[in-house]
């Protein structure tokens, strides 16, 4: 007469359970890359104009005290490597009519290149040339550091007129000279 | 003959929702408890049955089904992207990857960097580190609808040292964690985008190899 059900439901413990939570990933390398250069960011150029190179007597005016908008000039220059060279060179101050030097006169003028770069750390580096009767190489510098990131980072400055002769009376006429700068990665 | 079929009957009533149980539930609260039934056999006008004429037996029947997720074999986002010089020219790369994902979904990008950085050395107005930044697009289909969740996030929000940052897909994905996506199951389209213009900070950016790793991770949402 009786019916006895006994039913163990705890064998359902194993119904569904949701399958884990997956994660995954994936890795990607970008690479890219920046090469040693050095760009002006304005043009190096210019003039300095020296105004008159003789004295009262004729003869070098050695500060080129007559000069007008002064001795120097700067230029901005950005470099990516860790260290820079810097060069100049120049030729002599030439009259355009005659460079000769000869019976105590002289269409020729030397004059000295400054040519300085400021440091990224702090302080300077130069680079110095004088023209001579024969040219010597262009004088080459190493920061040893970076090159400040500043505008007017490098100056050139002119100074030291002299002549071959000492007492050789200059010229008359229009002289000119060229310097040559370059600032390279290194 | 009528009482032997009455119990077969149950019985087989009894082991049929036995074995439903078994197969599909998980009990909200599983009693093993004996329930005692009785025949209420009609020959037996008057007697009192100590006890009920049906064992009724509540069973919570409850079910679900877990989302699966990962890349796709082989389709995972990898490989390298070459940005070439980057102070120089402006530069883009898709990596694609594709999702399986039964459910919706999130996804999270992780920079070692948090930019394209170089091991030289800088200095007072250089710089070590390239900024760029990273897109995802993501189609999805629910089988209702479609679409497609784009974000995108300068890289520096994504840097694995940065901490909370607004980027919706910063960090490692995980349940709560990442840009939601609703589902995604096989479907082309999906990339990862990561691109910068020629760099222009005021900064110089040092000469050297710049490197960064992006990880992508996938996770279910909850």
């Amino acid at each position: 007469m009786k019916k006895i059900a006994y039913i163990a439901m705890a064998a359902a413990a194993m119904a569904a359970t949701p399958a884990m939570a997956q994660s995954a990933s994936g890795s990607v390398a970008v690479t890219g890359w920046v090469g040693g250069k050095c760009t002006a960011q304005t043009p190096i150029a210019g003039a300095i104009d020296l105004g008159d190179l003789a004295t009262s007597a004729g003869l070098i005016n050695s500060t080129f005290s007559a000069n007008v908008g002064g001795l120097s000039r700067s230029f901005s220059v950005i470099c990516t490597s860790a260290n820079v060279n810097i060069t100049v060179s120049s030729d002599a101050l030439n009259n355009s009519t005659d460079s000769t030097t000869g019976g105590g006169y002289t269409g020729r003028v030397h004059y000295t290149s400054t040519l300085t770069a400021n440091k990224a750390s702090g302080g300077t580096a130069s680079a110095v040339y004088t023209t001579a009767d024969v040219l010597p190489a262009a004088t080459t510098t190493a920061l040893g550091g970076r090159l400040q990131n500043a505008t007017n980072n490098l100056t050139v400055t002119v100074s030291n007129g002299t002549t071959t002769n000492s007492g050789d009376v200059l010229k008359s006429g229009n002289y000119s000279s060229t310097i040559l700068i370059t600032v390279s990665p290194v | 003959m009528v009482e032997s079929r009455d119990i077969a009957g149950w019985m087989a009533r009894c082991a049929t929702a036995a074995l439903a149980a078994f197969a599909l539930a998980q009990p909200a609260a599983a009693s093993t408890a004996p329930i005692t039934a009785y025949y209420y056999d009609p020959a037996l006008t008057g007697y009192s049955f100590p006890g009920p004429q049906q064992a009724v037996m509540t069973i919570d029947v409850k079910a679900s089904i877990g989302g699966t997720c990962g890349f796709a074999t082989g389709a995972a986002p990898s490989g390298t992207v070459n940005a070439g010089q980057i102070d120089v020219s402006a530069w883009t790369q898709d990596v694609p990857f594709t999702v399986e994902c039964t459910a919706p979904w999130r996804i999270a990008v992780s920079s070692q960097n948090g930019a394209l950085k170089t091991a030289a050395a800088g200095a007072t107005g250089y710089a070590t580190k390239a900024p760029y930044d990273v897109a995802l697009t993501l189609p999805w289909d629910t089988g209702f609808a479609t679409g497609t969740v784009t974000a995108s996030c300068p890289v520096a929000e994504i840097d694995q040292a940065a901490g909370s940052t607004p980027c919706d897909f910063e960090g490692a994905a995980s349940t709560a964690n990442g840009l939601l996506v609703p589902r995604s199951f096989g479907l082309s389209g999906s990339k990862m985008t990561v691109s910068a213009p020629a760099y222009s900070g005021t900064d110089v950016l040092v000469e050297g190899t710049y490197n960064d790793t992006l990880v992508v991770t996938i996770s279910p949402a909850s």
